[in-house]
């Protein structure tokens, strides 16, 4: 169900996805892993890990402010961010599920108090206000116990930080 | 056998209390060749003359012919091209086009709507955005993940333009037969060296930032030529779409899934 609305507004978003020839061949290096930056001033991200860190990125206990590792997200695990030689279907799609998580829409329309028995793939953990999430493909969940085993219901998100 | 089993061990204590020492000894040596960083005065005052020319220029367009390196998964660094042009008319219209070896993108802004503009897949999308230049930039940055190319040509200057942890004067070179001074400049995770204009407009020529908190160090390199006082039409800032051009829209897709929850149970 998660996987049909993902691809749901995927197909919304891209008429098709296809890489450019060009990017098959730089491909031959392995995957993009990070840029030179082009802007001194602007807070661009420092480090473009194309998998999530293993650490908790997310918590700041004095302000409760989410931080992000830099502008982009995260989906299935993979971390995305602005690259202006994407793919021309990935770069747009970008700029919306970018603007999306950034207005605190869920960009998988994950119904609010569903279980699932399994962790959804590509989570990373977040702290907010308290309270122990997991934020997977912008939706998060808290671990909850069903039938003496874990399971994972779908929360609303935290309040959002104070701008 | 128990004095071999000594020996070794007292070889090995040896060893060990002597390998610290050779260590710190090392580490010191270049500690104590190295210079002290500081932020040189000529240096922050070519920072201060650069901002102060950005700044009094009111409509004008720059176009920045560069490479861009990238990292990748094996470890090696690929070199494109990036042409970057911006029209600017202040207080609040920008256009900018980014043309690399791989993709083309546009973005306008016309004091209220930010349009970004894929041409080839004949894709767009825009976003209410309002401030200045600077801020404008910032923003597309933090809620768009939009991080325009040379955002510093609009920083510089202002406020929230922030001092490196140190710089210095390389020397005097030309770019384009263009008299300039060369500056080195260090900062957390990137140095940066910018060539500017010598004389009265203070423009920078070159702008060269290497991303230092990346192990394979990408380097970014960017030549500016500037036309000041353009005439810029109607259509500079505003996108018109060509026939057949698709606007992606963000909102519609929201509110259709906010129905779509709206309607289970």
């Amino acid at each position: 169900m998660m996987k049909s609305a993902s691809l749901a507004i995927a197909c919304f978003v891209l008429a098709a996805s296809s890489a450019a020839p060009s990017a098959a061949k730089a491909d031959r290096a392995g995957a993009k892993t990070a840029s030179a930056r082009t802007s001194v001033s602007k807070d661009q991200p420092k480090a473009r890990p194309d998998k999530r860190p293993d650490r908790n990125v997310i918590v700041n206990d004095r302000d409760a402010v989410i931080i992000r590792p830099g502008p982009g997200y995260y989906d299935n695990g993979n971390y995305h961010h602005n690259d202006w030689d994407d793919d021309d279907n990935e770069f747009i799609e970008f700029v919306g599920k970018t603007a999306a998580i950034t207005a605190g829409i869920s960009v998988v329309s994950a119904v609010i108090g569903s279980i699932v028995e399994d962790q959804p793939e590509g989570c990373q953990p977040v702290v907010a206000y308290g309270t122990n999430y997991l934020y997977c493909n912008g939706t998060y969940y808290v671990q909850v116990s069903q039938n003496g085993t874990t399971a994972y219901q779908v929360v609303a998100p935290p309040p959002a930080p104070p701008q | 056998m128990g004095y071999a089993f000594a020996i070794r061990g007292l070889c090995l204590a040896v060893v060990l209390a002597a390998a610290p020492a050779q260590s710190l000894h090392a580490q010191s040596a270049p500690a104590a060749a190295a210079p002290a960083a500081e932020l040189d005065r000529d240096a922050a005052a070519a920072l201060d003359r650069m901002g102060a020319a950005l700044r009094s220029l009111t409509s004008f367009e720059v176009t920045s012919r560069g490479t861009i390196e990238n990292v990748y998964a094996n470890g090696q660094k690929l070199l494109f091209g990036q042409t970057t042009t911006y029209r600017v008319a202040r207080p609040d219209r920008i256009a900018a086009d980014v043309v690399t070896d791989r993709g083309h993108r546009q973005f306008f802004f016309d004091g209220k709507t930010a349009t970004v503009v894929v041409p080839k897949a004949g894709k767009y999308t825009r976003f209410p955005l309002q401030g200045t230049l600077d801020e404008v930039l910032t923003l597309a940055n933090e809620r768009y993940g939009l991080s325009l190319p040379l955002a510093d040509l609009f920083t510089w200057g202002t406020s929230s333009a922030a001092q490196p942890r140190s710089g210095f004067r390389v020397g005097d070179a030309t770019i384009d037969g263009v008299a300039v001074e060369h500056f080195a400049f260090r900062d957390d995770g990137t140095d940066y060296q910018i060539w500017i204009e010598k004389g009265a407009s203070a423009l920078p020529r070159r702008l060269v930032i290497t991303s230092t908190d990346l192990p394979a160090r990408p380097q970014y390199v960017a030549d500016f030529s500037w036309t000041l006082a353009p005439a810029f039409g109607a259509a500079s800032f505003a996108f018109k779409p060509g026939p057949g051009m698709q606007l992606v829209d963000f909102g519609a897709a929201k509110s259709a899934r906010a129905s779509k929850q709206g309607a289970r149970p």
